[in-house]
């Protein structure tokens, strides 16, 4: 295969405060189709609205979306990404537990990932121009939540952990919606 | 003979309901099947509301045949068959 590489540059200053700010839900079967720009997803449509939910955790530098390239073995030519999304928010209560057995339950999750430099990106599907509504969920392995609702011991903070996992063939896509639009789907 | 947009009738064969955002300062829910009223769920901004939702306009359409939205298609005028969203607003799917 004839491969076509990038330049990339680091003297062009991108931003790079790291981890997530916060992030935004829903289930993969409230999606209709995405549209494409320039490799960015411009525009989502929805099968009904109002399902996507705002996770905002608690401001402690915990909050991340991390993809991780992984190989068999470093000569494979077999490359997926592990994709990990984490959001943690104090206090342990009916609440906490009703959020948990909400994400919990949802085997096809998609939660856009607010970055602390702004950018945004989109755990749980992929783009595929092939595909009915030009997407398929993760392809290696849907996005599903595992909650963990923690009382810790009296020296700590009591907690829900939302951990989010996939697995991608290519890395995750990045979409230019903003919060407005994103809350008026 | 004039153009004019249309929501792919295939589209709305798939997906019969279908709602999307019109980009812009503040962004435009539009309701691709044409106007309907929904339940606008409880939340910090108030209780359950009904909310009428539009049908998208031709501005609203060309706003998407500009993103690449696949299933916004440029039909002549008097060639359009099935059910698309027009200028005028066409009656809720049930």
């Amino acid at each position: 295969m004839a491969c076509t590489l990038a330049a990339l540059n680091t003297g062009s200053c991108a931003n790079s405060s790291g981890g997530a700010l916060y992030a935004y839900a829903t289930s993969a079967e409230y999606i209709a189709s995405i549209t494409v720009s320039s490799g960015i997803i411009s525009a989502i449509t929805m099968t009904t609205t109002d399902k996507w939910w705002k996770l905002t955790p608690n401001k402690n530098q915990t909050c991340r979306y991390d993809e991780t390239g992984e190989r068999p073995s470093e000569f494979s030519t077999r490359l997926t990404y592990a994709c990990e999304g984490f959001a943690y928010f104090a206090g342990k209560n009916n609440a906490a537990k009703l959020v948990a057995d909400a994400y919990g339950a949802c085997c096809q999750i998609v939660v856009i990932w607010v970055l602390g430099n702004g950018e945004r990106v989109i755990q749980g599907l992929e783009i595929d121009a092939a595909a009915a509504g030009g997407f398929v969920t993760s392809k290696e392995a849907d996005c599903r939540c595992t909650p963990s609702l923690l009382s810790d011991t009296a020296a700590n903070e009591a907690r829900l952990e939302l951990l989010f996992n996939s697995r991608n063939s290519l890395a995750s896509p990045y979409t230019d919606l903003t919060d407005a639009e994103i809350e008026a789907l | 003979m004039a153009k004019k947009l249309i929501i792919d009738p295939k589209f709305l064969e798939r997906n019969p309901v279908a709602f999307t955002v019109i980009r812009g300062k503040p962004p435009k829910r539009v309701a691709l099947h044409g106007e309907c009223v929904i339940d606008v769920p409880e939340s910090i901004g108030g209780p359950t509301k009904k909310v009428t939702v539009p049908a998208p306009t031709q501005a609203d359409l060309a706003v998407l045949h500009a993103l690449g939205v696949s299933y916004v298609i440029e039909v002549s005028d008097g060639q359009e068959s099935g059910k698309f969203a027009t200028d005028k607003n066409i009656a809720p799917a049930t």
